[in-house]
């Protein structure tokens, strides 16, 4: 049998498939033809290595689509029962109130992690000031004929300047640290009221 | 052989004979032939199972005048290998237990 032959039965004997699916496993045979031809079988043995219109035929009645990579697990109904409406209503003044502390003592946390953001943020830049304040000290100490003192108060300066670098990089980082966790509470909340809204 | 096992056994088959460059149908089932004797039809139908799980990609290329597919692996393909390889080493301990079970 010709490839021409081979492609023209075949084509008849997947009319149930759609015109592209069918095109598309048309084009996935001759091209095997073509590869096999190309390594030295003549056409004809080419297409017998196909093997047989009937048998091709037999094994392409289930169209690939059909076929589904990841097989999705069906989740179980969460659609509440009237025993658990039941309970709810009865657990009502137990759980609303255990419910409510709860989401106010997350919160209060929350707000908490923030307030020492900002007064850390704060402090770093009381610190990053101090040298200003120091070399100003410094001055009015130096016309006063305080000498030591004016070094002191120089040396107190460049100190804090130095912690100022330092409380800078544990800022930014505990920044961050807080940042992702307010991204974490957004998705988990997004999550959640989603998950409900699907059902 | 339990059918879904058979299954997952060809897709990784297939994953693996695109694992180190892209490679073409014809050229798959050759590589596998020491291994696995694969018909078109079922090779077809691993592909486009492989591709709609975005576990490969295809790209048509020119070749002696004519068209002709290339598979590629993708990331996610790759992925499949490796948890494979882990299914595996679970699946070989089970079966050790069994075999010693039927040895007493």
């Amino acid at each position: 049998m010709t490839k021409k032959d081979f492609l023209a039965q075949l084509q008849s004997r997947l009319a149930h498939l759609s015109k592209e699916d069918a095109e598309e496993r048309l084009s996935f045979y001759a091209e095997m033809i073509d590869d096999r031809m190309e390594e030295g079988l003549t056409e004809e043995e080419a297409v017998a290595a196909i093997g047989s219109i009937d048998e091709v035929a037999a094994q392409e009645t289930t169209p690939a689509q059909d076929f589904s990579p990841v097989e999705k697990e069906e989740k179980p109904s969460r659609a509440l029962r009237t025993r658990d409406v039941v309970l709810l209503a009865v657990g009502a003044p137990l759980w609303i109130p255990l419910v409510a502390a709860a989401i106010v003592v997350v919160l209060a946390l929350y707000i908490s992690a923030w307030a020492v953001v900002a007064a850390l943020w704060v402090a770093d830049a009381a610190f990053a000031i101090a040298p200003l304040g120091g070399v100003i000290c410094a001055i009015v100490f130096g016309c006063q004929g305080y000498g030591g003192g004016a070094a002191f108060m120089v040396a107190c300066g460049l100190c804090c300047g130095g912690l100022s670098i330092f409380l800078f990089f544990g800022c930014k980082q505990l920044t961050k640290w807080v940042c992702l966790l307010t991204v974490k509470m957004a998705k988990g909340v997004k999550t959640f009221f989603k998950g409900r809204g699907a059902k | 052989m339990d059918v879904q096992l058979k299954r997952g056994l060809l897709d990784v088959c297939v994953l693996a004979a695109i694992q180190h460059e892209d490679s073409y149908g014809y050229k798959i089932i050759k590589d596998m032939k020491p291994y696995i004797l694969l018909s078109e039809s079922t090779l077809y139908t691993i592909l486009k199972r492989l591709e709609g799980a975005k576990m490969l990609t295809v790209r048509t290329a020119e070749h002696d005048g004519r068209l002709r597919k290339y598979y590629r692996i993708t990331d996610a393909g790759r992925k499949r290998i490796r948890d494979f390889k882990e299914e595996w080493a679970e699946m070989t301990k089970i079966y050790c237990f069994v075999t010693e079970e039927d040895k007493k």
